[in-house]
């Protein structure tokens, strides 16, 4: 096996970014304003996001700049010149986003500097990201066949984060990526996640979420080659009166590529949801196999839960299929422990961690469970 | 050997056949929109200030509104100038006659397309194929409203209907008839500023359908209205407005067809309904507007507002087979006000060449154990795009609401698309709401089984879809269901050459 | 006059190579047994000689009451009177199994310029057979083969068989999946349906159905062509000695 190189540095923000700063800008300004992106902002009181400045809107939003300096750069070897090189040109790659994630290319372009982390082929790499504060935006590529284990955690005591990351998997590289978003009660946290597949490159997200007043997260995966390969579970718990919103898009670009989503989601009173999953399938895709299922369950009698699961299809030759309920335990279940002597609210709250665990996966899993868990009971107490 | 996929089947093009034009003298307005045109709509019908009034506001409202733009459809913007609002043929400028009156040419043309207006015909207006027609003709008959461009020319068994308490007629008639009910449901369910094209509706429309049926009645027969559109450079405003008292439930049928002409017309429809306390109204529309030609050219667009409302205990049904229209934008909603009021959308749309259709449904749960189902399902060939948009919202007081959906796409060839946008809010968390979407595709090995039993392909798809689709045609009446089929399959036969 | 004749046929699935070489002879009145190993080819000619997309002959002659079927559709041979018993008998959702007989029955009625088939003349028969067959009748009102068990599917295809009373049929696996009693009943459809007029070509793994039905004749198919063929006890010969002494 070839020795991986991993590279994390403060190397200057890309070519094809500072080439055309003008353009680029007025690009963006010209994105913010599309219709895709007035609905994506649909479900978010952007009062809330911002509560000190009442009047934003959401173009004032992309155009926050991260305070320099705060990003944590672990710099460990200098890339060599072919390294480099080579990255430049892969950074290529995330410019045709500009109309889906503009305000996470205005961060891009706006950073000071960006942690590039590059795994060379057949290499593998363990990267575990803590998030405290506004993040360098994260760029992420990995060589063919190579491998890697994305671990990241919020820092509870994180009021404020803006982050990006960008995964780029080459030719038959995997990734196991575990997202453990347990920020504390005043945590704000708006979190942006780009992945790219070629040919036979195999994607694992557990996305587990808890604790925060609000959390915007956008999800943008390009199935571009055959044979790729994504797998996204999550399991989120809201606690009362916090805010979730999740947006996926799961571009399907390539023929006899898969993808397989399943979200559970525990609406805590007076909480908010809004989950927006979309599968589109481009034209000349046959063979693409695509599934997305997203439960919600509510334990209070106020909260407001939004589900709009999308399928956009343009190829005949696939099987696709998406579920979305809302609703509260089952009569029966809670019946069914009554019968065996358990009280309700212990019921209850073995229900709801039930309902989370069969979402909660991956490395990090057995610290999600405990949070989730210790959540879930919390939010049961009789209040 | 030849390999007889779908796909190599998705090529030529059927005829319309509801296609032709009548040659009618017709009094047709310049083309224009301009308060004075709303003034003399309002004036050749004769109506009260009110009215007059309630247009001119909808006129100032629209004027100041956008044209919806989220809708999945591209079209080059719409020239409101350049349409025409008003067409009506000279032979009936006086209002509809008895039918011994009407035109015999506008008989002939609702012959053709097989709704005959003599009254002991009247069931063989929706019922083509003789063995329905015969197992039909025993029971009841079907009283039919036919709407010409901006017209009502005919209604059938006005009588028989009266002496149930029922009264059906065009809208344009019971403004002065019973102005009582129009002044207080009109606009109650759709308001006059609900949107673009419900407003545009309010300002100019001509006519449509008035039916009100007494508490506790039951209506003896089925009510229908058959549109047509035929004047060039017209656009039909049809306003329907169905109001079905405390207890008493009917049955409407709608039916619309136009000539096959190269340029685009507009069809801005508005449909309400009120279901009273324990009322229950089925509305069922088979909607074949010319489509366009292969290439898009020419066809209708159809930009319908219809809604309904529910109170306490009334249940409201939307069926709707869409194979017609080159652009469709309809969501048949249903508010549910009252406590245990149910709503129900079952739809068919089937896009062929370069049809665009996005539609679907609204359920607005408002009332306690509300209750909804949808079930959509859509069909995709040529190159056609086909969207289901549905609204499911609970309202913070419908505890106890329960919606079903389930949308099934199916496409034929690799040129067209199937798309699914439901939007699912909940500010209930004891309502139980479940949502499934599947897409699939007419599979080689189905088309080989049948090939293998003798079945040619035409009708190995046509049999396929018409399988994908049972569960909506059983909700129609079985006077529509043969119907619906049969359509299906004039509509696939272009798909499948 | 012969009723099947196939002549050297090298046939391809996915652009490999399948059968390679093959020749059968089916008469009126004659049950053929095909059997042979996995992968040698024994379904590929069932699937060849119905027409099904995707199979293609590369060479050889098939002639089917004297015409040739390879420019055929596979319609077009269904309605000469060849029949194929799945051996995974697709679901068609929605279709009921009585409107997929009707349009198999109407389509035959109309080839053969004769009037349309009484309806309740075929419901009538329908029913009887599925009786017959052990099958529970109310099953013609469902979808074809929705929600059907393996021996349930398998049943319904002898059911159709037997309405449609083709000149061939050809049963591709019929008795896989299927438990002693079931293969029984199927076995006695397909007895029931043999006459001097017509042709049966069973296609199958184990010597076990041809306990039921007598063939005429056994051929052992091998790597894409018939390397031995005999009567009846040259299958009981393979239920003892396997394939491999054949095959090397």
């Amino acid at each position: 096996m070839v020795d991986p190189i991993v590279l994390a540095d403060s190397a200057r923000v890309p070519n094809w970014l500072t080439k055309t700063p003008g353009d680029l800008q007025s690009s963006i300004a010209a994105a913010s304003v599309t219709r895709i992106q007035a609905e994506r902002w649909k479900y978010l009181s952007l009062a809330k996001a911002w509560p000190s400045q009442n009047t934003l809107s959401p173009s004032d939003l992309i155009f926050v700049p991260p305070p320099s300096g705060t990003a944590a750069s672990t710099s460990t070897h200098r890339p060599n010149e072919t390294a480099l090189e080579a990255l430049d040109s892969d950074v290529d790659i995330l410019s045709p986003r500009l109309a889906n994630a503009p305000d996470a290319i205005a961060r891009l372009c706006n950073a000071d500097f960006i942690n590039k982390t590059y795994v060379q082929p057949g290499g593998h790499a363990t990267v575990s990201l803590l998030r405290q504060a506004h993040q360098a935006p994260t760029i992420i590529i990995l060589g063919e066949g190579s491998t890697l284990e994305l671990n990241e955690t919020v820092s509870p005591e994180v009021t404020h984060l803006q982050d990006d990351v960008w995964l780029i998997l080459r030719k038959g590289a995997k990734v196991v990526h575990s997202r453990s978003n347990f920020g504390g009660s005043n945590s704000h946290l708006y979190r942006f996640l780009s992945v790219t597949l070629e040919a036979k490159a195999s994607y694992q997200l557990h996305n587990h979420s808890c604790g925060c007043e609000l959390h915007r997260q956008d999800i943008h995966i390009d199935l571009s080659g055959s044979g790729a390969h994504v797998d996204i579970q999550g399991a989120n718990l809201v606690p009362a009166a916090s805010h979730l919103d999740q947006h996926i898009v799961m571009t399907h670009a390539h023929a006899d590529s898969q993808s397989n989503q399943r979200v559970h989601t525990i609406a805590g009173a007076g909480s908010k949801v809004t989950f927006n999953g979309r599968i589109l399938i481009k034209k000349g895709c046959p063979g693409v196999e695509a599934h997305l299922n997203n439960r919600n369950l509510s334990l209070s009698d106020v909260a407001t839960i939004n589900t709009k699961p999308e399928l956009e299809i343009y190829t005949d030759d696939v099987a696709c299929s998406h579920g979305a309920t809302i609703g509260k335990l089952d009569e029966s279940h809670l019946f069914y422990f009554a019968s065996r002597g358990v009280d309700e609210l212990t019921a209850k709250r073995l229900l709801a961690q039930g309902f989370l665990a069969t979402c909660v996966s991956g490395p990090m899993a057995q610290q999600a469970q405990v949070v989730l868990s210790d959540l879930a009971a919390a939010e049961n107490q009789p209040s | 050997m030849k390999d007889n996929t779908v796909q190599d089947l998705v090529d030529t093009n059927s005829e319309y056949q509801a296609g032709f034009v009548t040659n009618v003298e017709s009094e047709t307005i310049e083309p224009g929109l301009d308060e004075s045109v709303i003034r003399f709509i309002s004036e050749k019908k004769n109506e009260p200030e009110w009215l007059t009034q309630w247009r001119l506001k909808a006129f100032e409202d629209w004027q100041s509104m956008p044209t919806p733009e989220w809708a999945h459809v591209q079209f080059p913007p719409v020239d409101f100038q350049a349409i025409s609002y008003y067409s009506a043929p000279k032979s009936q400028t006086d209002g509809p006659k008895s039918l011994s009156e009407v035109d015999p040419e506008l008989l002939r043309t609702y012959e053709k397309l097989g709704i005959p207006l003599h009254e002991q015909e009247a069931l063989a207006g929706v019922v083509k194929d003789p063995d329905a027609l015969s197992a039909l003709q025993s029971n009841k008959n079907v009283a039919v409203d036919a709407v010409f461009d901006s017209v009502s020319i005919a209604t059938t068994f006005k009588e028989k209907l009266a002496e149930a308490g029922v009264i059906f007629c065009p809208i344009s008639e019971a403004v002065h008839s019973h102005p009582d009910l129009v002044q207080k449901y009109l606009g109650s369910v759709v308001p006059r500023r609900d949107n673009f094209y419900a407003a545009l509706n309010s300002a100019v429309f001509s006519d449509g359908s008035f039916v009100y049926i007494p508490p506790g009645v039951r209506c003896p027969m089925e009510l229908s209205t058959y549109f047509r559109i035929n004047e060039r450079n017209t656009g039909q405003f049809e306003r329907t407005l169905i109001v079905a008292d405390a207890g008493s439930h009917v049955s409407y049928l709608e039916g619309c067809t136009a000539p096959m002409r190269d340029e685009n017309q507009l069809h801005a429809a508005v449909v309400e309904l009120v279901a009273l306390e324990d009322a229950e109204i089925k509305y069922s529309t088979v909607q074949n507007w010319y489509p366009g030609d292969e290439n898009g050219k020419g066809g209708i667009y159809n930009f319908v507002t219809k809604r309904g409302m529910c109170r306490d205990r009334a249940k409201i049904s939307w069926t709707q087979v869409e194979t017609g229209s080159a652009i469709t934008w309809k969501y048949p909603s249903v508010v549910l006000r009252g406590e245990d009021s149910i709503g129900e959308f079952y739809s068919v749309a089937l896009t062929n060449n370069v049809q665009q259709a996005d539609t679907g449904t609204k359920m607005i749960h408002m009332g306690r154990n509300s209750r909804s189902t949808i079930v959509s399902k859509g069909i995709s060939t040529g190159r056609s795009q086909n969207s289901y948009r549905g609204l499911v919202r609970v309202s913070p007081n419908a505890s106890g609401a329960r919606n079903f959906t389930q949308c099934d796409s199916l496409l034929i060839g690799d040129t067209c698309g199937a798309h699914t946008f439901p939007y699912i809010e909940s500010s209930r968390p004891d309502a139980i709401i479940e949502h499934e979407a599947t897409t699939s595709k007419v599979s080689d090995d189905q088309m080989f089984a049948c090939q293998q039993r003798g079945i040619d392909p035409e009708k190995a798809v046509s049999m396929i879809v018409n399988g994908f689709c049972k569960e909506v045609f059983r909700e129609l009446p079985m006077e529509f269901a043969v119907e619906a089929g049969k359509l299906l399959e004039v509509s696939l036969e272009g798909a499948v050459g | 006059m012969t009723l099947l004749a196939v002549k050297d046929l090298h046939a391809q699935v996915d652009e490999q190579s399948i059968l390679q070489g093959l020749s059968l002879t089916v008469n009126p009145g004659e049950v053929h047994a095909i059997m042979g190993p996995n992968g040698s080819g024994k379904s590929t000619l069932a699937n060849v000689l119905s027409g099904r997309p995707g199979y293609s002959v590369t060479s050889g002659t098939i002639e089917f009451n004297g015409t040739d079927l390879c420019e055929m559709e596979a319609h077009e041979r269904a309605l000469a009177g060849i029949f194929l018993a799945f051996q995974y008998p697709v679901e068609i959702p929605g279709v009921s199994n009585m409107e997929f007989l009707k349009a198999s029955l109407e389509a035959k009625a109309k080839h053969a310029d004769q009037p349309q088939p009484n309806t309740a003349k075929v419901i009538k028969q329908a029913r009887e057979l599925a009786k017959s067959l052990d099958l529970n009748p109310e099953f013609l009102k469902r979808g074809v083969n929705e929600g059907f068990s393996g021996g349930e599917k398998k049943r319904n295809e002898i059911l159709q068989m037997l309405m449609l009373d083709p000149a061939l049929a050809l049963l591709d696996e019929t008795d896989s999946g299927l438990d002693i009693d079931a293969l029984q009943v199927v076995a006695q459809g397909v007895n029931e349906f043999r006459n001097s007029n017509n042709g049966v070509v069973l296609v199958t793994h184990y010597q076990r159905l041809l306990d039921y039905i007598q063939p005429d004749y056994v051929h052992v198919l091998a790597d894409g062509k018939i390397v031995r063929s005999g009567d009846k006890s040259l299958a009981l010969e393979l239920e003892d000695k396997g394939y491999a002494w054949l095959t090397q």
